[in-house]
């Protein structure tokens, strides 16, 4: 099988640095899988749970904040703010961090408030089904 | 006597302010030690965004975009933001003097008006007691700096561009050359196009054939820039507190120094002072054994 070198990138450093047969995104207008020998581009990425597939045929899932993917001589970057493992996700911070952002939506918000809190609540939505659906 | 008290007393004090000094030190190493981690760490991160955003700006279709847009008001009804990166304490040498005067400068230069956002308590010190006007509701603090609080204040700055309250925005911040030197540097962060000034020879219509920008070149500029500006405060951040810590070290490793040699000075002092006690002491008894010595024949 063709496989490409995938980087993911958070802002505390490098998260995963290898190979990758298959790459399942959250782009701002749906999922997108990506393929070895993808054509070259840049995309949006928006919070969600990402997959890949590592050289092993491995499956990983992985939640992500906002952030973008560029893909270059068969070379594949992730940049995003956070990434974490279903392992490292604190179910009740996730829930404190939804059940705060839920709150302070039915308050009166300038748009700028608004869009920040509804991207805190996908944060916090995303880790909550990453961690339930590990546990399955 | 007395003054063998008083000689005796400076050096306890000296003593005592060593013990301080070189306590700080030890913290400031410490805090170095960590604060570099963190700054390796984000090193990897931050320069594969710039990279990344280079590219970007290089395949970009000649279009209009808020991030790019250079303002055509009249150059003095512009209004040029700076964050300037201070330390939360003083005592660090001239770290942050030279971080105030070189926004006074760059403040001259642009000309126009005006609005400062300080980072650290020690800078919103000084331009509080100068009568300076600064950004009052911007009240960080420089210490640890966490992602969370340069997403914070990325989001406002950005906001107050895009509101275009703000016409230009730079940062002023210490960078950690090596460790003994310091340097303070000024970057232009918005609009983008100063900011990566040589990318404007590229001709911007060749995109389409080497990268696909999905879904629209807009919609990853907006992901990637608010990304871009929060990876270059905290940059910024992280870079200006391991400079703080590394000036604090110096500052109370010079002070240590001192302290040490002025003690030295004042018990070479107090034993002389001694000395001259014990030996008028010696003086006097034996002169008095003498006078009586005189009287008794």
């Amino acid at each position: 099988m063709k496989t490409s070198h995938l980087q993911i990138m958070s802002a505390d450093g490098m998260f995963y640095d290898g190979k990758m047969m298959h790459l399942i995104v959250p782009a701002t207008d749906g999922s997108m899988g990506i393929l070895p020998g993808h054509e070259e581009m840049i995309i949006a990425l928006s919070e969600g749970i990402l997959q890949y597939q590592d050289g092993e045929e491995r499956w990983f899932k992985v939640a992500i904040g906002r952030g973008a993917l560029q893909y270059a001589n068969n070379r594949c970057t992730v940049l995003v703010d956070t990434a974490e493992r279903p392992e490292d996700i604190d179910v009740n911070r996730a829930m404190e961090a939804k059940r705060r952002a839920e709150e302070r939506l039915r308050e009166k918000l300038s748009e700028r408030e608004y869009r920040n809190m509804q991207a805190a609540l996908a944060r916090a939505l995303t880790r909550l089904k990453l961690k339930s659906s590990d546990n399955t | 006597m007395a003054q063998l008290r008083e000689i005796k007393n400076r050096i306890d004090s000296i003593e005592g302010t060593q013990k301080i000094t070189s306590a700080m030190y030890m913290i400031s190493t410490t805090k170095l030690r960590q604060a570099k981690i963190s700054r390796d760490n984000n090193a990897v991160y931050f320069n594969a965004l710039k990279n990344m955003l280079e590219r970007l700006l290089r395949h970009l279709p000649s279009f209009d975009h808020p991030y790019l847009r250079v303002s055509d008001k009249p150059k003095e009804d512009q209004v040029h933001a700076y964050i300037v990166v201070t330390a939360d304490r003083g005592l660090a040498g001239a770290y942050n003097l030279n971080v105030i005067k070189a926004a006074d400068k760059l403040a001259g230069e642009d000309g126009g008006r005006t609005q400062l956002f300080v980072v650290g308590e020690a800078g919103r010190r000084y331009y509080h007691n100068h009568g300076v006007k600064y950004e009052e509701g911007f009240v960080y603090s420089s210490e640890r700096p966490t992602h969370a609080r340069s997403r914070a204040i990325t989001e406002i700055v950005l906001s107050k561009f895009e509101d275009g309250l703000i016409d230009d925005l730079k940062i002023i911040y210490t960078d950690m050359k090596s460790a003994i030197e310091n340097d303070v540097r000024v970057r232009q962060m918005l609009p983008l196009v100063s900011a990566f000034d040589k990318m404007k020879n590229v001709p911007g219509d060749i995109y389409n054939e080497e990268f696909l920008l999905s879904p629209s070149p807009r919609e990853v500029l907006n992901a990637v820039v608010p990304n871009y500006l929060n990876g270059y405060i905290y940059s910024a951040l992280i870079e200006s507190f391991c400079a703080e810590q590394n000036s604090r070290m110096l500052a109370m490793q010079t002070a240590s120094d001192a302290a040490v040699s002025i003690v030295k000075d004042l018990s070479v002092k107090y034993n002389r002072a001694r000395q001259q006690v014990i030996t008028q002491e010696l003086t006097e008894v034996s002169a008095g054994a003498e006078a009586i010595g005189a009287f008794m024949d």
